[in-house]
C-alpha cells in the first residue's frame, strides 16, 4: 500500500491520538450501520414505527457523525474527515445512479411498488393515512440519500484502501439485503419480490450496479487523487 | 271476536317477525371473528405488529379509542383499531373497483374485554369485500387467510 495515502493517525502521533482516531472510526461505522435504511426494515418487522426510530436512533447517529466530523477536522485526522467528505459527495451520487434505474422501472415497467422516498417520507411524518405533501415528501428523499451515504460510508471505512472493484460485490449485497429484508414483503411485494414477478429483483439489482458502478468510480477517482481513505484496524 | 282478533294480531307479529329474523339471516351479516391472547393488552398489541409485518401487511394507522373515549370520562382498560394493508394489494384493489375504498384499509380491533382478558377481532375480510362487490369477492377470501394467520400468531 502507498505510504504517501496513509492517513496521518493523529496531529500528535502518539499512540494516545492513534487509539482515539481508531475509535472515532469505529463509531462512525456503528453509526452509519443503525441509522440508515437498517432502520427501514427494523420499521416494517413491526418492532417500531419509522417516525420513533428515526428521532431515537437516526438523528442522534447522524448527530455523532457530524460531530466526529468536526473533530477529525480540528484534531487532524485527515484520513477520516476525507472519508466522511467522500462518503457524503459519492454517496449522493450513487443515489442519484440508483434513483435513475428505480424511476425508469417504476414509470416504464411498472416493475416497482411504488416510490420509495415518498413512501419513506409518510412513514417518517405518520401521514401514510392522509398521503404525502411537500415536507413528507422532502424528508423521504432526504432519508433516502441519506441512506446511500451511510452505505458508501460504510463500504469506505471498511473497505476504502482495498481494490475499488469491490463496490459492485458491496453494491449486490446490498441489494440482496433489500430483497430479502421485510420490506419488500411488507410493501406487499413478497419475500424477494416474488409477488410482482422476477422484474422486481431485476430492477433493484441494477439500481444496485449502478450504486456499485458509481461507488466504483468515486472510490477509484478518490484513490488516485490520493485522498487518504481512513484504513481499518489491521489495514494498516 | 276481541279474543279472535287478538290472537291473529300476535301471529301476525310473530310472523313479521319471523321474516326480519330470516331476512337479517339470508344477508348474512359480516362474520365477527375474535381469539382471546394470554399476554397483556400492550405485549398482544405487540405481537399483533409484529404478526402483520410477518404476513406482508403493514399497520397504516390506528385508533386509540381507550384514549379518545377518555375524554368522555369513560375509563377503558384498552381499545385500539389497527388499520391494516399494502401498497401492492390497496393499488389492485382500487383498480378492480375504486369502491373498495369503503373497506381497506382493513381493521382488527384489540381491547380488553369485561373479564380483563385481551381480545383481538375482526370482520371477516370476504364478507366486507363480498358487500361492496363480487368481483372483490375473490380478492377477500385471500384476505381471510392472511387475517386468520395474524390472528392465530398474535394470541399465540
Amino acid at each position: 500500500m502507498d505510504g504517501s495515502r496513509r492517513s496521518r493517525p493523529a496531529s500528535d502521533g502518539t499512540m494516545v491520538g492513534l487509539v482515539a482516531e481508531r475509535l472515532a472510526r469505529l463509531l462512525a461505522l456503528v453509526a452509519a450501520g443503525v441509522s440508515g435504511a437498517v432502520l427501514f426494515a427494523v420499521s416494517e418487522a413491526g418492532y417500531a414505527s419509522l417516525a420513533r426510530l428515526a428521532v431515537e436512533v437516526a438523528l442522534p447517529a447522524v448527530g455523532v457523525l457530524v460531530a466526529i466530523g468536526v473533530v477529525a477536522a480540528i484534531v487532524g485526522w485527515r484520513g477520516l474527515w476525507r472519508t466522511l467528505l467522500v462518503g457524503l459527495v459519492v454517496g449522493i451520487a450513487a443515489t442519484a445512479g440508483l434513483e435513475l434505474v428505480r424511476v425508469v422501472g417504476f414509470r416504464a415497467f411498472h416493475s416497482m411498488p411504488g416510490s420509495m422516498p415518498m413512501l419513506m417520507g409518510v412513514l417518517l411524518t405518520n401521514r401514510i393515512m392522509v398521503g404525502p405533501d411537500l415536507a413528507s415528501n422532502l424528508l423521504g428523499w432526504a432519508d433516502h440519500v441519506y441512506n446511500g451515504m451511510a452505505f458508501v460510508l460504510i463500504y469506505l471505512l471498511l473497505f476504502g484502501r482495498r481494490q475499488p472493484w469491490l463496490a459492485f460485490p458491496y453494491a449486490l449485497l446490498v441489494g440482496t439485503g433489500f430483497l430479502v429484508s421485510p420490506v419488500p414483503k411488507a410493501l406487499g411485494a413478497g419475500f424477494f419480490g416474488a409477488a410482482l414477478g422476477a422484474e422486481f429483483a431485476v430492477t433493484v439489482y441494477l439500481a444496485h450496479v449502478l450504486f456499485g458502478t458509481v461507488l466504483f468510480l468515486g472510490a477509484r477517482r478518490a484513490r488516485r487523487l490520493g485522498v487518504p481513505l481512513a484504513p481499518v484496524p489491521g489495514d494498516d | 271476536m276481541r279474543k279472535m282478533v287478538g290472537s291473529f294480531r300476535g301471529v301476525v307479529m310473530a310472523l313479521a317477525l319471523l321474516l326480519v329474523v330470516g331476512m337479517a339471516s339470508a344477508q348474512g351479516g359480516p362474520q365477527f371473528l375474535h381469539a382471546t391472547s394470554s399476554a397483556s393488552f400492550d405485549a398482544t398489541v405487540s405481537s399483533l405488529k409484529k404478526a402483520v409485518a410477518s404476513n406482508g401487511m403493514m399497520v397504516l394507522g390506528n385508533l386509540n379509542q381507550k384514549g379518545a373515549l377518555s375524554t368522555t370520562g369513560l375509563n377503558l382498560q384498552g381499545a385500539e383499531s389497527f388499520f391494516i394493508g399494502n401498497p401492492v394489494a390497496g393499488k389492485k384493489l382500487f383498480e378492480m373497483d375504486a369502491a373498495a375504498g369503503a373497506v381497506i384499509p382493513l381493521r382488527m380491533y384489540v381491547w380488553v374485554d369485561a373479564n380483563g382478558k385481551t381480545e383481538i377481532g375482526y370482520f371477516q375480510p370476504s364478507d366486507l369485500f363480498a358487500g361492496v362487490s363480487p368481483e372483490l369477492a375473490k380478492a377477500g377470501a385471500k384476505m381471510d387467510g392472511v387475517f386468520a394467520k395474524i390472528l392465530s400468531a398474535a394470541t399465540q
